[in-house]
């Protein structure tokens, strides 16, 4: 199974690699770490399943790149992208925000409105704290969902 | 493929197989003919009745009948993968049925309840209403009803705390939470209802999709929003976790707003709906809405439409009798029609029918109820009050509750004044003309009283309208609706309101041909739009407000523009994805009247650009007809700025990309608009050199590790190359062989121990190497000397800080009395009061402990001592010696022993390069050290920061801690970067202009929380300089910036940097703290000088930055510097610089 990760922070990302190299079989990981860099290789289209951070810079930091903007809603942009380009790869936001721009949203309004969105490639949202290992079991469920659906 | 599998026949697993157990009543994806076919209601009740005997399952289900808490709601996650529409009111439906015995004892408290809020018995109220909580548990309908009866009573402190119970439980989910924050500001009394409009307006556009629709319908927004299958789909399904109370209410809601949305495909399945309602609900409203549905036939072919606006044609010419007479043979197709009520009325008014007498048959009873009340309100005869209590309460019906209760507080209000005092005129001060002077002054004018009357026609409900209208008939002021253009207008703004758009539209247009005054032609433009918006004629809607706007900008305040892209986000098949038209609004709209729409404006634009079959907007061949060619310059020019650009799929190659994007743009704007030709030029040489500057930025970034090899071997050439000779003398006297027995015998006895040879050519030969290394390292233009001022001093500290400054997370330490400030973001970005701030002040003081170390230790050039922190290692390792000067000795014996100064240039390189080499082995070690043990150490402090945050429950700041915990990853990779040794790659000239630029950039990132707009830059940008001196210029600007920064509290001032013939004068005039002790400031002032005089700290990071300035300007520039520097008395820091720029001219 092919699995892109599109998340800047690299702990987060470390932590999420680690898991599914220890609970998957033939996994083989993606990663990226700005949101349109994670675009370009879903447009690629030869992911089986994607792993969104939320909030994201749009490019890559560098020594010579500062990022552009970064994105609170970067994960919704992504899915409103690929409904648009028709790419059905199953798609599950990791966030670990409770409340997201600059009016504050908060993480369960968020997820209430990706539903609302119909996105038909949404797996939905888990939240990702390093200090339980809640995210784990929830991304075990989901992920299995997604494999049960391609079988 | 997969390793663990659990076994999951969890609860959640078994609920799910409930839902799509039932689902198979409910089909799937078939169509609605099909799906009539399939269903059998009864079916599925049974089904349900089954599961419910199972109390495991019902519980479960069906626990919101009852609902405890509304922390609860939520709780139950199975009926979160809705269907489509029709299933969900199947379902709906169904599931109501089930409980028609609960409902009725519900409808029975209800109407105890509306009678004790009409007798204004708010006690009793308040009784009942918690006797329905107690029976049917939580809801939002309690909240909502609980909220309006402390806003009636005006008891503003009990509204407060009971919003604040729910408020403050922080277990509550927030949508409710959320809910209940709007319904609380709906029913406050300073709060009038078209600040509520467009307040929930704008909170309503920070959300999109079904989301954005659910909170439309909660909050009564829904008046002029066409609701989409998939909207009222996914109400349903968030509603259906609610109590029964909220479920019911709802659903009868979207029943009305289908049916009023005239969707004939909906027909089938509401008879399939109504099939389930029994007449065992006692509700009128149930009732009420089944009636609408039953005449679907009149409803669904627009009857009534075309019905009202005739009525209102007879009316508006004065033919009464005719216009009682269509009623009259309508009665059953106008049922709850205020509009054409309030018309009939006022016809039978004028003919002095007396309506009371009328015989009627049963099924025109209400219509004759109804407009018995209007009249009753109308001639204010003895029965009026009551009129208006039975009107109000069948408004109740029909409207959304928060109208009934502002309607009702109106009402009460009025009473309480003119009552009291016995007049007759009770119905507010609309009728009271004669005692308003405001209103009569308004009515008076030709401009005010138009749109005074139109507004009304819009914000009042129709029987108020209708009251008025008959005091304006009263009182005479009828003339003024006299003249054709008037009357043209009132007829165009009545077939809008009956919405007659087509025939409004003609209307309008004809009024745009004729002579009328301004302000007319502006509300007509903006009437045609709303007419071809209601016409759904998208296209022509957006071509409009484009060349409306086009014509006259002033147009845009009047364009109905946000009504516009409301409507087409709806469903966004509705309009054509190819046209310009859009994203042109989308760009108005941002730019002119609100931000909230940046991120759809970003998306349309896209999709626009993807249409169009290019994958760039500057692939845009120009050179259509001209229209169109207008519109596409505006969209290069205006539309296609920097930041949409960013957002676009198909640019992806960074952010100087973006900028030459942006180029290519106005290169094709160049030859297709000439007129502007001047600013696209300006614009361009604005971008190419922000990508200069950028470049520069990263090279300069490149060059902090900057050693001179020329300057090194002046020094060793100066002091060394005598030293060298003898030691090559020395060794020529002793045989080779005796050389090589030697070395060899000093390898054999030291293995593994290191000890100084004590014959007299190694002793020579160490002491050269030791002051060659002095001189590598702490020579003018050493390796101490880059890290020192390039690195330690600021630049590293500034850029780590710079994270942490952006986040808030951070404060500086006084320099009074070294303790942490509180800073002012705290409070304002986290709510955090001065007293929770010791967490953040720690926080500031240990990450300032972690940079000192960094600063002090681990960038610091190690000679004496072994296993030092420092991780510059160049102490002396002999084995390391002997082989150096084993390689040189061999080197020269195997020469001719007369080349002397080639020999000497090979010694040289070979210690150089020694010194190199182990340089880059230390740079690899601090490089390596930063991402990995600093990391490890920044992150632990971090992670120790949101351990406190998670103590005070402050999520704010959780999220600050969050975000600077990626940043500040990428950040340290970055910082890393920095540690390898510079390759000259700074050839270019620049100017003191690009300099100062570069520098101002750097320290805006390092304190972006400083306000810098209060301070100028004034540059001479004419002689140029040598590129390779461009980073240390850059870093006398940074150190006096910085310096600026620190010690004062606000930033403001002028720096100026001027050029006379070859000096270079920069001066700087600061505003400091008013408050500071000046004769303190200047001590502290004068004690920097002086250190720097006498050359103390010279290699510790000491806080004042003039010797590093000095540093720079003699080793860099080779210049001796003049300076003043003085604290006046104004409260001002006026320093000035100068020094000779002739070695660095380019």
């Amino acid at each position: 199974m092919k699995v892109l990760i599109i998340e800047d922070d690299q702990n987060k990302l470390k932590q999420i690699k680690d898991y599914l190299y220890e609970n998957f079989n033939s996994i083989d990981i993606c990663e990226k770490y700005s949101w349109k860099s994670g675009l370009e290789k879903i447009m690629e289209q030869n992911s089986d399943l994607v792993l969104l951070d939320m909030s994201l810079p749009t490019f890559e930091k560098t020594i010579s790149e500062m990022g552009g903007t970064t994105e609170a809603f970067a994960g919704k942009i992504i899915l409103s992208r690929m409904k648009r380009l028709k790419i059905t790869i199953p798609t599950i936001i990791v966030t670990q925000f409770t409340t997201f721009g600059d009016e504050g949203k908060k993480l369960e309004m968020l997820m209430d409105e990706l539903e609302g969105l119909n996105f038909s490639n949404y797996r939905g949202t888990i939240f990702y704290t390093p200090k339980h290992n809640n995210w784990k079991i929830e991304l075990e469920s989901k992920i299995s969902q997604v494999i049960g659906e391609n079988k | 493929m997969k390793k663990q599998v659990k076994s999951k026949q969890s609860f959640d697993g078994l609920m799910l197989n409930f839902r799509n157990e039932a689902r198979h009543y409910r089909t799937v994806d078939k169509p609605i003919s099909n799906l009539m076919i399939r269903i059998d209601s009864s079916n599925v009740k049974k089904y349900m009745k089954e599961l419910l005997k199972n109390k495991f399952i019902a519980d479960k289900i069906f626990e919101n009948v009852n609902m405890k808490s509304i922390k609860s709601y939520n709780e139950n996650s199975n009926f979160d993968n809705f269907g489509n529409f029709e299933k969900e009111l199947i379902w709906y439906s169904t599931i109501v049925s089930n409980f028609y015995d609960k409902l009725n004892v519900f409808f029975g408290m209800e109407q105890k309840f509306d009678r004790a809020i009409l007798l204004s018995n708010y006690d009793e109220a308040h009784k009942i209403l918690e006797d329905i909580k107690n029976e049917f548990g939580e809801s939002l309908w309690y909240v909502e009803k609980k909220i309006s009866i402390y806003s009636l009573e005006s008891k503003t402190k009990e509204k407060s705390e009971f919003v604040g119970t729910y408020n403050n439980n922080k277990e509550m989910y927030q949508l409710f939470k959320f809910l209940i924050y709007y319904y609380s500001f709906k029913g406050d009394n300073n709060i009038s209802y078209s600040m509520y409009q467009s307040r929930i307006s704008s909170v309503i556009a920070e959300y999109s999709g079904g989301l954005s629709a659910y909170i439309r319908f909660k909050l009564e927004m829904e008046s002029d929003y066409v609701f989409t299958d998939v909207d009222l789909s996914y109400i349903l399904n968030k509603e259906i976790k609610f109590s029964l109370v909220d479920c019911y209410f709802t659903f009868l809601r979207v029943l009305h707003i289908i049916i009023q949305q005239k969707s004939i495909k909906q027909i089938k399945i509401l008879e399939k709906v109504f099939e389930n309602f029994s007449n065992e609900l006692n509700d009128n409203r149930v009732l009420n809405v089944k009636r609408l549905f039953i005449n679907r036939a009149d409803i669904f072919n627009d009857i009534k439409l075309n019905l009202s606006s005739k009525i209102m044609d007879m009316y508006t010419v004065g033919n009464y009798s005719e216009a009682v007479k269509t009623v009259e043979d309508n009665l059953s197709k106008i049922i709850n029609d205020f509009d054409i009520i309030e018309v009939y009325v006022k016809s039978i008014l004028r003919l002095n029918i007396n309506l009371i007498n009328k015989s009627c048959v049963p099924e025109k009873t209400e219509i004759y109820n109804i407009a018995t009340y209007m009249m009753s309100i109308l001639k204010k005869d003895e029965y009026y009050k009551d009129a208006e209590y039975k009107l109000l309460k069948i408004s109740m019906v029909n409207s959304s509750s928060s109208w009934a209760i502002k309607l009702l507080y109106f009402i009460k209000e009025n009473y309480e004044i003119y009552g009291q005092v016995g007049k007759s005129k009770v119905f507010g001060l609309l009728n009271s003309i004669e005692i308003n002077p405001k209103l009569y002054k308004v009515l008076l004018d030709k401009e005010d009283s138009r749109l005074f009357l139109s507004n009304l026609v819009i914000a009042c409900p129709s029987f108020i309208t209708a009251s008025f209208f008959n005091s304006l008939f009263t009182n005479n002021f009828i003339n003024i609706f006299n003249d054709k253009e008037r009357f043209l207008r009132y007829t165009a703004d009545n077939l809008m309101n009956k919405n007659d758009f087509i025939g409004a539209k003609e209307i309008y247009e004809r009024l745009l041909i004729s002579e009328i005054d301004l302000l007319t032609k502006y509300e007509s433009i903006a009437n045609i739009i709303k007419c071809y918006i209601n016409l759904e004629e998208f296209d022509n809607a957006a071509n409009k407000i484009v060349e409306s706007y086009f014509e006259n900008e002033n147009l845009l305040n009047i364009l109905p523009i946000k009504e516009f892209l409301n409507i087409i986000e709806i469903d966004v098949s509705k309009y054509d994805a190819l046209n310009i038209d859009i994203p042109i609004i989308y760009e108005l709209y941002t730019k002119h009247i609100a931000a909230d729409k940046n991120e759809i404006k970003t998306e349309v634009i896209d999709e626009f650009i993807i249409s169009q079959e290019l994958k760039l907007p500057s692939e845009f061949k120009c050179g259509m007809n001209e229209t169109k060619s207008n519109k596409l310059v505006f969209f290069l020019k205006e539309v296609c700025n920097e930041k949409v650009l960013e957002g676009l799929t198909y640019l992806t190659g960074g952010s100087n990309a973006v900028k030459t994007e942006r180029i290519d743009i106005l290169t094709v704007l160049l030859n297709n608009d000439k007129e502007n030709e001047k600013n696209y030029f300006e614009e361009i040489g604005k971008l190419q050199y922000e990508i200069y500057l950028n470049k520069l930025i990263t090279k300069v970034s490149k060059s902090r590790i900057n050693i001179k090899r020329e300057e090194i071997k002046k020094l060793v050439d100066l002091n060394i190359r005598e030293k060298y000779y003898k030691y090559e003398n020395l060794v020529v006297k002793y045989t080779v062989d005796r050389v090589v027995t030697q070395i060899k015998e000093i390898i054999d006895i030291s293995q593994g121990v290191l000890e100084i040879p004590k014959d007299y050519t190694s002793s020579v030969f160490n002491d050269i190497y030791k002051e060659f290394r002095h001189y590598f390292l702490f020579g003018d233009n050493g390796l101490d000397y880059s890290l020192s001022v390039n690195i330690r001093h600021g630049s590293i500290e500034g850029e780590l800080r710079s994270v942490f400054e952006k986040n808030n997370l951070i404060s500086y330490k006084s320099f009074e009395d070294s303790t942490y400030k509180y800073n002012s973001k705290w409070l304002s970005n986290f709510e955090l009061k001065e007293k929770e701030s010791i967490v953040l002040k720690e926080f500031s003081r240990d990450l300032d402990a972690i940079i000192d170390d960094l600063k002090d230790n681990w960038i610091q050039v190690e000679i004496d001592k072994k296993n030092s922190t420092r991780l510059f290692d160049f102490t002396s390792n002999e084995k390391e010696i002997v082989r150096l000067r084993e390689d040189i000795t061999r080197g020269f014996l195997n020469k001719s022993l007369e080349n002397v100064t080639e020999n000497y240039e090979l010694f040289f390189d070979s210690i150089y390069g020694h010194f190199i080499d182990k340089t880059k082995i230390s740079l690899a070690k601090v490089s390596s050290s930063i991402k990995n043990d600093l990391k490890i150490k920044i992150l632990k402090l971090l992670e120790r920061l949101a351990i406190k945050a998670e103590a005070i429950n402050n999520e704010k700041l959780r999220n600050a801690i969050t975000q600077t915990n990626s940043e500040i990853q990428w950040t340290l990779d970055n910082l890393a970067e920095w540690f390898e040794i510079s390759e000259d790659n700074l050839k270019e000239d620049y100017t003191l202009r690009t300099a100062i630029n570069i520098s101002k950039i750097t320290i805006e990132k390092m304190f972006s929380s400083f306000d810098f707009t209060k301070f100028s830059i004034i540059s001479d940008d004419v002689v140029k300089l040598k590129g390779s001196s461009l980073p240390s210029l850059v870093n006398v600007f940074n150190i006096l910036l910085q310096n600026t920064i620190k010690h004062n509290k606000k930033i403001e001032g002028v720096l100026e940097v001027k050029l006379d013939k070859n000096r270079c004068e920069i001066s700087i005039n600061c505003k400091i703290d008013s408050t500071v002790d000046l004769d303190l400031e200047r001590d502290k002032l004068s004690k920097a000088i002086n250190e720097m005089e006498q050359g103390l700290n010279v290699r510790k990071e000491v806080q004042s930055g003039f010797q590093k300035i000095n540093k720079i300007i003699l080793y860099d520039f080779y210049s001796r510097y003049s300076r003043e520097f003085k604290i006046t008395d104004d409260y001002s820091f006026v320093g000035k610089i100068s020094f000779d720029i002739e070695r660095i001219k380019a």
